[in-house]
């Protein structure tokens, strides 16, 4: 017995598709990681696209799936590439040795008014 | 094909795209209702003498209506009490004595008075006639720098000791030749009361009002993030350029600054934020004062008065008035009264 013709099940894969589609984009919104060099800002990532950056301190960092991770450093340790992957804004990746802070902003900086 | 097969084919078709259809309604509901709130209207209007900008979010109701509203009330303050206007005050001014003074009015004499005495006189509504006499009454006046027998006589006629008031009688009267300008008041009175207008519209309301660098909180960024606010660098370039941070989830920011109405003469720089006691602009080391307060009539009149008091110990006494005080000095070096510091973390 047939419930349903080959076309009704394309229909519905299809509507599911344009549901994904549609919402997990927008899940992991443009998010950036912002780079601390004794405490100044020195570097903003864009999480939205995978990529590997050579940071200038000596520490080679992986974006991917909107998470950011150090995969390699030259300091003695490597405590900060056993930090692993992060996605959460108020955890940050922090090397000690290079003075470095690796922390997740939910979108790009701005200023909402100035006061003058 | 049997007949019974094809038909409950059918039911089970129906059935299908039936609760496809009711999800996608769902989903829809959903996406619209999440969707709304996080959606700032903004509004840009003249009035006040500067630009007043409205972001306004509502999940009940039109922001636009809520923004009109507030306009609506900020304009009527305006027309009341602001420096052009023809109202209560002006009366006051030219007659000398007023008596059955409404209750608005009462309020801000009774606010302004009780400011000026908070802060032994930094900030002063009557010095009106010292104003005019620097050009910095209107931006088309011209701009001088008056002699000393000019000085000697505007200060002859200034002073909130001036001023007589009561409350209980509703009466004011002014001697010497004395003056209430409300102008130091009203801008952050306006503010204050276009929030209280759409707070009254609806509750929650979220957004905030930002009259020329005065700004105050309607409600937090979405209902739970704090505006943040850059406190301008006195001696930047750009309006952009930001000197220090500030988060706010309610109450009002305001700030005076040596650079927003002045003139240079012989590369000397004389603003618009005089001293009560000399009659020129104030040499106090301070080139721009910060003030979060309660709300944002407040903090404007404490931070004209933090600008005139500068680093003397009188300003340490301003938290206690509810205002907390950062201020940048000539050099460059900026000074927090003791819990300024709150407002500064994410």
């Amino acid at each position: 017995m047939k419930f349903f013709t080959r076309n009704d099940i394309l229909i519905v894969i299809a509507a599911f598709a344009i549901v994904i589609l549609f919402v997990f984009p927008r899940g992991k919104a443009s998010s950036f990681a912002e780079v601390y060099h004794d405490g100044r800002l020195v570097r903003t990532i864009d999480l939205s696209s995978d990529s590997e950056i050579f940071l200038d301190v000596g520490m080679v960092v992986k974006v991917q799936d909107g998470r950011i991770s150090v995969i390699d450093s030259d300091c003695p340790e490597k405590l900060c590439v056993s930090q692993g992957a992060i996605s959460m804004t108020n955890i940050p990746i922090v090397c000690v040795p290079n003075r470095t802070l690796i922390k997740i902003v939910s979108s790009q900086f701005e200023v909402d008014a100035i006061t003058q | 094909m049997p007949k019974g097969n094809s038909s409950s084919l059918l039911r089970n078709r129906v059935f299908l795209y039936g609760l496809l259809f009711v999800s996608a309604i769902v989903l829809l509901t959903i996406v619209f209702f999440r969707q709304k709130p996080l959606e700032y209207y903004d509004k840009t209007e003249y009035h006040l003498g500067t630009y007043v900008t409205i972001r306004v979010s509502s999940s009940t109701m039109s922001p636009v209506t809520l923004a009109e509203a507030a306009f609506t009330e900020i304009k009527r303050i305006d027309d009341k009490f602001g420096s052009r206007s023809n109202g209560v005050i002006a009366e006051l001014n030219r007659t000398g004595e007023l008596h059955d003074i409404d209750k608005e009015t009462s309020f801000l004499i009774r606010s302004a008075l009780e400011i000026a005495r908070n802060t032994s006189g930094a900030f002063d509504p009557t010095l009106y006639s010292l104003t005019r006499l620097w050009g910095f009454d209107d931006e088309s006046s011209k701009k001088r720098i008056p002699n000393d027998k000019e000085i000697e006589d505007a200060l002859g006629s200034t002073g909130f000791s001036r001023i007589t008031y009561d409350e209980e009688l509703g009466y004011v009267s002014l001697v010497d030749g004395a003056m209430i300008d409300l102008g130091g008041i009203a801008k952050g009175y306006a503010v204050d009361m276009a929030i209280a207008k759409i707070k009254s519209l609806d509750p929650d309301a979220t957004g905030f009002i930002d009259a020329g660098g005065d700004i105050g909180v309607i409600g937090p960024k979405y209902g739970n993030r704090p505006w943040i606010v850059g406190v301008r660098n006195p001696r930047g370039e750009s309006v952009q350029d930001v000197i220090e941070y500030i988060y706010l989830y309610d109450g009002a920011v305001a700030t005076s600054g040596d650079y927003e109405r002045f003139f240079v003469e012989d590369s000397v720089r004389y603003h618009h934020i005089l001293d009560p006691e000399t009659g020129f602009p104030s040499r106090s080391g301070v080139i721009s004062a910060t003030v979060i307060g309660k709300s944002t009539m407040l903090a404007d009149a404490y931070a004209t008065a933090a600008f005139v008091i500068g680093m003397e110990p009188g300003v340490t006494f301003l938290p206690r008035f509810g205002a907390l005080v950062l201020l940048v000095m000539e050099d460059m070096s900026i000074f927090r009264s003791p819990g300024f510091e709150v407002y500064q973390e994410r």
